[in-house]
């Protein structure tokens, strides 16, 4: 389930339910760049920041910024990159900041989807939509969408960030050990569910601009 | 008589003295009699009004006890995380409580990322300070057994999203989350602690806080600021009340906390009324929690 439009501050947001996971999105850009000296002069920056609550793991987390958030921060932002047309809007940067409320399993492939529709509800004009989905290996079988528990006992874990209608990749990360078949076979269901996934992304769209209780 | 009109972004002060009537004769020609007469705010209100109140408890799993709670548009969700520890040296008897308010960059435009502000930090220790200095927790009942192990309850605020008056948000959403927490039974007879995670109680909550805040703007006293008339204000009111929730019908008559800071400096008198009007709000609020957590009577 994603609704956009959730937040009054952010220019744009999404909120999102994908499986347990709960994460809010707001993108705010184009805006100025602080500090000066970050601002590119023929084109806009993508900042982006996954930041999650300490309440939303089973092991209380603490708030600062740990080594797995910046690596995830650095992902999703070189995943939304190819999609978001920068080079339109020299000199501002446009920030992207994900918070998880709840996570289990799959959270960045999640977090970009809610980015994603967060950036096309801020109006910000993106070549294609970023859906992403994660593939993995259980118990010596594909399977589309690995959990917590899953991740935990499994063999690979492949999230997969896709532009539908160009039909690119944009992120894709592999962890856990496959053969060259089995890779090709989560590839291709990963793809699936991503495209899955942007039909919900149209959906919140959707209902945030034509829907009945358009705000 | 001439019309002047404040663009909003250029003349914020000018712009919000223009709806509540204002001491200056030249403002008084530049808008239409009727917001003279009310003297409503930008967005419709009387300085005595507040914005609609929505909460919603238990929401996240991986939390021993959360909720999310709207003031207008400010968005502020809490988590509340028990874990096991040694109590204390000081208290030895105890459990306690870890408080810590969280104002990411998503909250607001005016937020960078980085280390908490003072902002962050100051409402981090008023809640904590409250918490513990009115025995809102019960820290005698979250001791576990008899062999130095205790809870230490974490309490986790973050503001999805800044519109004005986050720190009424932030107490608010710790009550009811205070409320919604259940710890899992432990059982020490066995001589190392044995959790059963299924097996849960409530917190013992003698009483919770509820923070009134109003902002004062040149000789206004605005209740529940929402975020430009915040910033434009250069005094703040808060007034904690602390309701006793169980029974079902709200007592909300205690003070637990008074902050006045910035001018313009107020009356004694003027102090009292606000007390006065923080503790029908506060019944408010109580009711609203109650309903929202079944536990009204009708």
């Amino acid at each position: 389930m994603i609704k956009a439009g959730v937040l009054k501050n952010a220019n744009g947001s999404a909120y999102i339910e994908f499986g347990d996971n709960k994460i809010m999105c707001g993108v705010y850009g184009p805006r100025d760049v602080h500090p000066k000296h970050m601002a590119n002069s023929s084109t806009g920056i993508l900042r982006c920041r996954y930041h999650m609550v300490p309440y939303s793991v089973s092991e209380r987390k603490n708030p600062a910024p740990s080594r797995r958030e910046i690596e995830i921060s650095k992902v999703i932002k070189e995943a939304l990159e190819p999609a978001v047309m920068l080079e339109r809007f020299p000199r501002t940067a446009v920030d992207v900041f994900i918070e998880v409320l709840q996570a289990d399993g799959g959270s960045r492939c999640a977090a970009l989807d809610a980015a994603s529709v967060a950036l096309a509800d801020a109006g910000i004009p993106m070549r294609d939509m970023v859906s992403a989905c994660a593939a993995g290996k259980v118990a010596d079988t594909v399977v589309l969408d690995v959990n917590n528990e899953e991740d935990q006992a499994g063999q690979a874990d492949m999230p997969i960030g896709y532009m539908p209608n160009l039909e690119k990749v944009t992120l894709l990360q592999l962890d856990g050990i496959m053969s060259p078949k089995e890779y090709k076979e989560c590839i291709e269901t990963g793809i699936k569910g991503c495209k899955i996934v942007y039909e919900i992304q149209k959906k919140a769209l959707n209902e945030r601009y034509f829907g009945d209780d358009h705000k | 008589p001439y019309l002047s009109f404040f663009a909003r972004a250029l003349q914020p002060a000018e712009y919000l003295a223009t709806f509540l009537v204002s001491p200056n004769p030249l403002l008084l020609f530049s808008v239409g009699s009727f917001v003279q007469e009310h003297g409503l705010r930008p967005d419709g209100r009387k300085a005595d009004e507040a914005r609609p109140v929505t909460v919603n408890t238990g929401s996240v799993s991986t939390a021993d006890g959360s909720a999310l709670v709207r003031m207008g548009g400010t968005l502020v969700t809490c988590g509340v995380k028990a874990e096991l520890s040694n109590p204390p040296v000081e208290s030895g008897d105890c459990g306690y409580l870890v408080c810590n308010v969280d104002l990411p960059p998503l909250c607001s435009p005016r937020v960078t990322p980085g280390p908490p502000t003072p902002r962050g930090q100051s409402l981090s220790q008023h809640l904590q300070d409250t918490l513990i200095s009115c025995r809102c927790v019960d820290v005698k009942d979250l001791i576990v057994g008899q062999d130095n192990l205790c809870w230490v309850l974490y309490l986790d605020v973050v503001c999805l999203c800044d519109n004005g008056n986050v720190r009424d948000a932030v107490f608010f959403a710790a009550t009811a989350a205070l409320r919604n927490t259940s710890l899992p039974t432990v059982d020490v007879s066995s001589g190392s602690p044995e959790v059963s995670y299924q097996q849960r109680h409530p917190l013992s909550l003698p009483h919770l806080p509820l923070a009134i805040s109003y902002s004062l703007f040149e000789s206004h006293i605005l209740l529940d600021p929402f975020h430009e008339e915040e910033e434009l204000s250069s005094g703040h009111v808060s007034v904690v009340v602390l309701s006793h929730l169980k029974m079902g019908q709200p007592d909300c008559k205690l003070i637990g906390g008074l902050t006045k800071s910035g001018p313009p400096s107020l009356p004694s008198q003027k102090l009292i009324e606000l007390v006065h009007r923080a503790q029908k709000r506060a019944r408010l609020l109580a009711d609203l929690l109650l309903t929202a957590s079944g536990d009204k009577k009708t």
